[in-house]
């Protein structure tokens, strides 16, 4: 190479001038060695020219490095759902006097819900479904935390307002201010005693074998908002053929393309009343496809989480 | 509409007007700033009218539950007037409804507080 002609660009990549600046000796071309010469002996079309084939090759390998580094954020996001479904139970309970089933529908490929189900002594069962404020990455990261934290402390087997409790201690200790998640906690036993924490969720529903429907609705704080905050437990009977539905928010606050929400169109309340299936599996469906038919393929605007219990009573 | 906070101060409590949607990103983050810079200049009144709050989501939710920590700590108080039937039901699933003194006009939250004022004066 004998010499070096360096045109400036702007930042939108037009030519900023067309004094150029040449030098006979390249390998010392630095800012303090380099001399502007005018451009005498060089066709300014030609110059102009080739500049404008340089901008494009440039322009082309930003938009390249922009559209690599955005492939790499999806692919991670890919495999944070992944990673965030693989922790969501995939067995559920199948026993005489009771049959349990979930499922999540995520809004944005990750999810800020939690459900799950820990096994207790007893035949008993703690179940909870679990709603983090907000959306995307940061609230999936607290939601399998979540999962992990009432997972772990569920297994001490105690009572469900001490399991909140210590969901709350340790989330207003390690989470950002305006961070918090609604929960749903319950201790199902299998005379169908049902203990449980409501707390900020929306209502769990019973669905009597009568066709009936009964709310057990909050009665405290969400987890993570007040550290002080004591919880009361709330109890109710499940009787043999009841069903048990606790969700998210995703539910009640689905919309359709005319922006109607699903609870204002009767909801899940009237979708169980209306309900007429013997299964557990058949409710999760017919949850799950009453809520696709409503909203008719509009964008979803919150995640999805339902776990649902059919109680059939103790064995005589 | 858009995302809009306005201040006033009348006779030493602060109305804080906040209009369009209180949600996750720039809108909560605006709402935040406004309360911490407020607590920050000493107010220990404030009122938040919230006649032309469309919307708010759980992240908003968060934002004023912080806030309410934040007031609380700074020996502030924070109080609610025209609540939405949509932002009270809300407010009413979190329980937040139980640590805010909520007021059906700006005019009765600031008479609120003249009124405790002369109540420990």
């Amino acid at each position: 190479m004998q010499s070096v002609v360096a045109i400036p660009v702007n930042k939108l990549a037009r030519v900023e001038a067309l004094e150029a600046t040449i030098t006979e000796r390249p390998s010392e071309l630095s800012a303090s060695s380099i001399c502007r010469w005018p451009l005498f002996n060089l066709d300014r079309k030609v110059l102009r020219m080739r500049t404008g084939e340089a901008i494009v090759v440039i322009e082309n390998a930003r938009f390249f490095t922009a559209a690599r580094e955005k492939a790499r954020l999806d692919y991670e996001v890919e495999i944070t759902g992944q990673v965030q479904r693989r922790l969501q139970p995939t067995q559920f309970p199948r026993l005489p006097e009771l049959e349990i089933t979930g499922f999540a529908v995520e809004c944005h490929r990750v999810s800020g819900d939690c459900f799950d189900i820990v096994e207790l002594p007893g035949g008993r069962h703690g179940l909870f479904v679990g709603d983090v404020a907000g959306k995307g990455i940061p609230a999936s990261l607290l939601a399998s935390l979540l999962q992990g934290v009432i997972g772990t402390i569920g297994t001490l087997d105690l009572p469900p307002e001490e399991v909140a409790s210590r969901v709350n201690q340790y989330l207003c200790e390690r989470s950002a201010e305006d961070r918090y998640a609604t929960l749903f906690y319950a201790i199902l036993d299998s005379a169908g005693r049902l203990d449980y924490v409501n707390a900020g969720h929306v209502p769990a529903l019973i669905r009597r074998s009568s066709g009936e429907v009964e709310a057990l609705e909050s009665l405290n704080f969400p987890v993570g908002m007040f550290s002080d905050t004591q919880y009361t437990r709330g109890k109710a009977q499940i009787e043999p053929g009841d069903f048990l539905v606790i969700y998210t928010d995703g539910i009640p606050e689905a919309r359709n393309r005319r922006g109607e929400f699903f609870k204002e169109a009767g909801g899940l309340r009237q979708l169980l009343q209306e309900f007429n299936g013997q299964t557990v599996d058949s409710l999760a469906e017919a949850v799950r496809t009453g809520v696709q038919t409503f909203t008719e393929g509009a964008p979803k605007s919150d995640d999805i989480s339902v776990l649902a219990v059919h109680y059939r009573g103790q064995a005589c | 509409m858009a995302f809009r906070i306005t201040e006033q101060e009348l006779d030493g409590i602060t109305v804080v007007s906040i209009e369009g949607q209180i949600v996750l990103g720039e809108e909560s983050g605006a709402f935040r700033e406004k309360i911490e810079g407020l607590l920050s200049a000493g107010k220990k009144s404030i009122v938040l009218n919230l006649a032309d709050v469309s919307y708010i989501d759980s992240a908003g939710v968060g934002t004023l539950a912080a806030s309410f920590n934040r007031a609380r700590s700074h020996g502030a108080t924070l109080k609610l007037a025209n609540l939405g039937s949509r932002f009270r039901e809300t407010l009413q699933v979190t329980r937040l409804l139980t640590v805010f003194d909520t007021y059906d006009s700006e005019a009765a939250a600031i008479q609120s507080f003249a009124k405790s004022r002369h109540h420990y004066a």
